[in-house]
């Protein structure tokens, strides 16, 4: 494959028209999915994933509560059709378990888990189709979702793959350009520009890893510019509806004060 | 049954060594337990033990058909548990656990995503036959940081492993036994080492993820270190100063630049790993006295 | 939800309005309406063919209702010789997504994927509907096409949706075109090793008789429609409440109904439609008589869906083709 595409033209521009540090097309949906407590859709160009959180509630286990705190419980499922090649992959699959238990870990220090003693929190991940940064997505989307959701959180954390090709870095990459390249997945709390996800399972030099490293890091805020706009975006909707409620509350109010 | 967590008084002494920089074993903040090779009677079968934890490995090499998309390549598999053996606090039912997960999708990338072994020279007639390595790795003992152990034991073994010569003339293979011709060492393209370290938030905020001053790393860290550690990171690199694996999932958020700190200091060890390596894995050949001179 | 339960006293009021001389329900439809379905195709790209699907969906909260994602994907399969020689197959298989069903055990959960996915390939994967264009070369090689469907969200009626979401998806696959291509050995002439011969390869694509293999079409190629996609069943389910049935029951009216049946249809153009599949859900009893009253009911609303579908699948490709040729004006 890689002999037929070119990965970074003379020009240099991508296999898919891009330039090195450019994004793919970043959709953000955190419009509520029945029944649950929140829930959103992300979509990396083609890569689309699905969270939906549930909770705090009461846990479906009484053997997973934590006295102290609210346990996180992480399902994650890959549609059958999400791949180039179909394939079904059993819940028992190691890698999927890994990809749950990595999401898990992520958000377990950032979720205010000491507020929600004795309970649990759902994160139902569900990928949809697969383009290269599915982790990239899942990360924002759960982000969004517990947003969504209500439960507080100490920070945003963004997500974004870099990979490198003959010494150039490059953000964001596509399937094709994954099975390539050495590629990283980095996780940022924009507040602090700290990185709390790191990921990497292909080989790469030490000095490539340290450039790629901060260009992530760097890409990470311009996510979150975009995440945090839809979420003020999203809230404004909520606030407003409420503000009618409380309009017409006070209104109430005004008029028993009138009466006595 | 999730392992009881460690006592208050434990955890806080612990707390207050750390911020002294000093550990309960007496080691500095990014010394290793002293790592020692046991090699066994046969090639390929080491013993690795890190300070109490210990991981047998074994590697074996049979003949078998190559997989019809590969048809130049051979097979490795690896193949891990951990018993209730290494440690009361595993259990051998059902699921696999959180940490055998772990392990095992760890050896998956330190020994077979990397690209260790090559494994176009395990092709023996192409479409017909090809070497599948299987490397078994036992968890004996559990005293903290078992991956590390494990993906070195793994990775040892299979340095020390020699597979049979074979010969062949048109279609035909031909076997030499061992005691005829001297059986050849795998052709690695490089030896990954897994090395983790234990993060833990700074003092005085041990709940507060977004504080700004540094926080401390370990290497290497002990059972109860890696139990009360608020995060790992894990690596995996080579000699030659490239990284195999990283893994950090959420725990204390770092800068990039101590990342980056954690990675050099890996790549000093790594560079010390791969010498001893190396001279126990010559010392033992020459003392099996193999290769007939 | 399904598994929500529902106390005797919300129960007995849904039933109760449900029986009364208006029949009321809880939204205001009559009996036999539908709630609100939209449908969008070609909503996954890495798939031969798409469709999600909804069923009430709420547009004032832009949140609830019934949410089925179907997808199809098309992969060459070498065919046995003897069985079905110049035919694909089809397979279907159903997995929900636990926040479909959050109450639900993992145990629960896979219960219910396997009794869905069940249902769906008995019916779907039976020859009869196969289309007819899946084969690629005869005794040699075929397209297994694989309908996937996951359930994102059930709000009652999740039977009708899935069929609908699966109708949707078949409509929007197209098949590759494909030509069959043969070796044949190159004649040799004894003695005259040496002679310039016109350069030959094995590969002959002409008037192939054997067909060996086959290749795509060079060509950037939309590909073909499925052939008799128009007969893909689809279902009508009808709750049953005594004497009385309706149409699309949310999760509460069905735990509210003791009773459920499935028929699944099938209409070939301008005929009558074909029972393809019956189920009989929940505990209880009809009699023969009512059963076969029913059957003629369902026809008649399963036309009437199908009509209303059909339409809303033209207008679907309409913009799918219009969308392209935009994208493909702005591109030059």
């Amino acid at each position: 494959m890689s002999s037929r595409i070119e990965i970074l033209n003379d020009g240099g521009f991508r296999s898919d028209g891009r330039r090195q540090y450019e994004l793919r097309e970043m959709t953000f949906d955190m419009a509520e999915q029945a029944g649950a407590d929140g829930s959103a859709s992300v979509a990396h160009g083609l890569t689309q994933v699905r969270v939906s959180v549930f909770g705090p509630r009461e846990a479906k286990m009484r053997s997973q509560t934590i006295h102290d705190r609210a346990n996180i419980n992480v399902e994650v499922g890959i549609a059958p059709f999400s791949t180039g090649d179909r394939r079904k992959r059993s819940k028992g699959d190691k890698r999927i378990l890994e990809f749950a238990s990595t999401i898990k870990s992520t958000f377990e220090p950032v979720i205010q888990t000491a507020l929600y003693p004795r309970s649990q929190i759902d994160i139902f991940v569900h990928v949809l189709q697969q383009d290269g940064g599915v982790l990239q997505a899942c990360i924002n989307a759960t982000t969004l979702a517990l947003a969504n959701a209500g439960v507080p959180l100490l920070d945003f954390v963004c997500a974004v793959t870099g990979g490198v090709h003959a010494a150039a870095p490059m953000l964001d990459l596509t399937t094709l350009e994954e099975n390539d390249l050495p590629h990283v997945t980095v996780a940022v709390m924009p507040r602090t520009g700290r990185v709390t996800l790191v990921s990497m399972e292909t080989r790469l030099h030490v000095d490539r890893f340290e450039e790629i490293l901060r260009l992530a890091g760097q890409a990470g805020g311009v996510i979150h510019k975009e995440m945090r706009a839809v979420v003020r975006e999203r809230t404004k909707g909520l606030v407003d509806a409420m503000g009618a409620g409380v309009r017409t509350s006070d209104f109430a109010e005004d008029a028993m004060v009138a009466d006595s | 049954m999730r392992p009881p967590s460690p006592s208050i008084p434990e955890k806080e002494f612990l707390f207050s060594t750390l911020e002294k920089s000093l550990r309960l074993d007496g080691r500095g903040l990014i010394e290793m337990r002293p790592l020692e090779l046991t090699f066994g009677e046969e090639l390929g079968h080491v013993d690795c033990t890190l300070g109490k934890t210990r991981v047998l490995a074994q590697v074996d090499a049979k003949m078998v058909r190559p997989l019809p998309e590969r048809p130049f390549e051979g097979i490795i598999s690896v193949h891990s548990e951990i018993s209730p053996m290494a440690s009361p606090e595993y259990e051998s039912t059902g699921r696999p656990s959180d940490e055998e997960v772990a392990l095992s999708r760890m050896l998956d990338k330190v020994i077979r995503r990397s690209d260790a072994v090559d494994r176009e020279a395990l092709c023996i007639l192409a479409g017909q036959r090809v070497w599948h390595l299987r490397l078994t790795i036992h968890c004996l003992s559990d005293a903290g940081n078992l991956l590390d152990c494990a993906c070195m034991a793994g990775m040892v073994a299979l340095r020390h492993f020699r597979r049979p010569d074979v010969e062949v003339i048109g279609d035909e293979v031909t076997v030499h036994p061992p005691s005829s011709r001297a059986p050849v060492p795998l052709s690695l393209h490089h030896t990954p080492f897994s090395l983790t370290f234990a993060l833990f938030a700074p003092s005085s905020s041990h709940t507060n993820i977004s504080s700004q001053t540094a926080p401390i790393t370990l290497l290497d860290p002990s059972l109860l270190e890696q139990r009360l550690a608020s995060g790992t990171l894990s690596l995996a690199l080579n000699a030659q100063r490239e990284l195999c694996v990283v893994h950090k999932a959420g725990g204390v958020p770092l800068t990039p630049e101590e990342v980056l700190s954690a990675v050099n200091i890996a790549v000093q060890k790594a560079k010390e790993l791969e010498k001893m390596v190396d001279a126990r894995v010559r010392e033992d050949w020459a003392m099996k006295k193999i290769e007939v001179r | 939800m399904a598994f929500k339960s529902l106390s005797k006293s919300e129960k007995a009021y849904i039933q109760a309005s449900l029986q009364s001389n208006s029949s009321l329900r809880g939204d205001g439809r009559s009996l036999q309406e539908y709630r609100t379905i939209s449908l969008e195709t070609g909503v996954a790209p890495l798939a031969n063919g798409s469709a999600r699907l909804n069923i009430g969906k709420n547009d004032a909260e832009a949140g609830g209702g019934t949410e089925i994602l179907a997808a199809v994907k098309l992969e060459v399969e070498d065919i046995e010789h003897g069985e079905r020689v110049d035919q694909g197959r089809v397979t279907c298989s159903v997995s929900c997504s636990p926040a479909a069903y959050p109450l639900a055990s993992s145990g629960g959960l896979d219960d219910l994927q396997h009794d869905y996915s069940t249902f769906l390939d008995d019916i779907l994967s039976h020859p009869s509907i196969t289309p007819a264009n899946l084969g690629i070369v005869r005794g040699k090689k075929a397209w297994l096409l694989a309908l996937d469907l996951v359930v994102l969200s059930d709000s009652g009626n999740v039977y009708d949706a899935m069929f609908m979401a699966a109708r949707a998806a078949i409509w929007d696959t197209k098949v590759p075109r494909t030509r069959s291509v043969e070796y044949r050995a190159q004649k040799k002439q004894e003695g005259d090793m040496d002679v310039d011969e016109e350069k030959q390869s094995g590969l002959d694509t002409r008037q192939v008789k054997a067909a060996t293999d086959f290749e795509l079409e060079d060509y950037w190629d939309e590909g073909i429609p499925l052939v008799g996609r128009e007969a893909w069943p689809i279902c009508v389910t009808l709750n049953l409440l005594s004497s009385l049935h309706f149409l699309d029951a949310t999760s509460q009216e069905e735990a509210a109904t003791p009773l459920r049946l499935l028929l699944v249809y099938s209409v070939a153009s301008k005929s009558t439609p074909a029972l393809q599949g019956m189920q009989l859900l929940g505990s209880g009893e009809v009699d023969v008589a009512q059963i076969k009253k029913l059957i003629q009911d369902g026809e008649k609303h399963a036309s009437q869906l199908l009509a209303a579908i059909n339409l809303k699948l033209r207008d679907e490709e309409v913009r799918l083709t219009d969308k392209a040729r935009l994208k493909f004006a702005s591109v030059r």
